[in-house]
């Protein structure tokens, strides 16, 4: 088995094992390895330990009081309240903003040109000429063949 | 934090959001135009008109009269020429000027002769070098082409293999 302390992308398979949550047989695999890997011993007994900490912990209890405390800051710092609305606000306008800026850099490529964008468009009249006329010459080339099949022709 | 982090995230990739739905527009386009061609066709008529009037009458005849033929393409023909004119202005100028010039030629041989010389070249533009070869070496070739209709045949079978060739877009 490859170390999963070292392997990397797998420490989660210790941290489930440790929270009893890998099947029989890669518990028993992962036991196996314990046996000779230090690095994976010392990660198993950290992690039992953050369990054995988190279980004996308690939260603090609320007062009585806190929301009547609360309360009265909020009265008394009332000018600060805004910033309890601007605060959510800004990330959003940033975010509209974003949404603005995508829109308009899609534009021009996405969304059909407006008559007066066409009609600002250069057109080099002699380019068109020469790609017509080349054009012309490669359907000649190319599509007037397949009309003429000659069946008595040898390959 | 997550949501300036958010709008950073799409300002970064605004530029390549916007080249897949650029791609994607070019892709749903019934037909291509080539580039030069686009302008012109998007146009507003009375736009394209003033821009031709402008031109001297042999030459507007003319452009009136390939673009009214390149117009009768179905949208499968237009893409099947597109793709060939796409290779064709990728080949080096001396090749381009050489498959015009021996188009030119051709051009002033009597049609039913053209006609056989172009599905000839067309032919063997589709065979694998070895077996052209063979093919404009066999006696039956030589009886059937002039050495100057061969020299012909074979400059075009040449440059017309350099351009796709694939059949399935042909209508």
């Amino acid at each position: 088995m490859e170390c999963p302390a070292r392997v990397g992308e797998n420490p989660q398979v210790l941290i489930d094992y440790c929270a009893g949550a890998v099947p029989a047989d890669v518990a028993a695999e992962l036991e196996r390895h314990l046996e000779q890997c230090p690095l994976c011993r010392e990660f198993c007994r950290a992690q039992a330990r953050v369990w054995s900490e988190l279980d004996i912990w308690e939260p603090a209890a609320v007062s009585a009081s806190f929301d009547a405390c609360l309360r009265e800051r909020l009265a008394q710092d009332g000018g600060r309240r805004w910033k309890w609305i601007w605060k959510p606000a800004i990330p959003l306008a940033a975010v509209a903003a974003a949404i603005l800026v995508v829109a308009l850099w899609r534009g021009p490529a996405g969304a059909p040109a407006s008559p007066i964008t066409k009609k600002s468009e250069s057109v080099d009249v002699e380019q068109v000429e020469k790609a017509l006329e080349d054009i012309d010459m490669l359907k000649q080339l190319y599509l007037a063949p397949r009309a003429e099949t000659d069946s008595g022709e040898k390959l | 934090m997550r949501m300036a982090r958010l709008a950073l995230l799409m300002l970064l990739l605004a530029p390549a959001g916007n080249f897949v739905w650029a791609q994607d527009a070019a892709s749903d386009r019934p037909g291509w135009e080539p580039p030069p061609l686009e302008r012109l066709l998007n146009m507003p008529a009375e736009e394209r008109a003033k821009r031709l009037e402008r031109l001297p009458e042999g030459r507007r005849k003319r452009l009136e009269e390939l673009l009214e033929r390149y117009q009768k393409l179905s949208p499968e023909q237009r893409r099947y020429i597109a793709e060939r004119y796409e290779a064709f202005r990728r080949m080096p100028a001396a090749e381009q000027d050489s498959l015009r010039n021996l188009f030119r030629r051709l051009g002033e041989m009597p049609e039913q002769r053209r006609m056989e010389l172009r599905r000839q070249a067309w032919r063997l533009s589709m065979m694998p070098p070895v077996r052209r070869r063979a093919r404009m070496a066999s006696p039956w070739f030589r009886q059937r082409y002039t050495p100057e209709e061969r020299e012909l045949i074979a400059g075009l079978a040449r440059l017309m293999s350099r351009l796709p060739r694939g059949l399935s877009a042909l209508p």
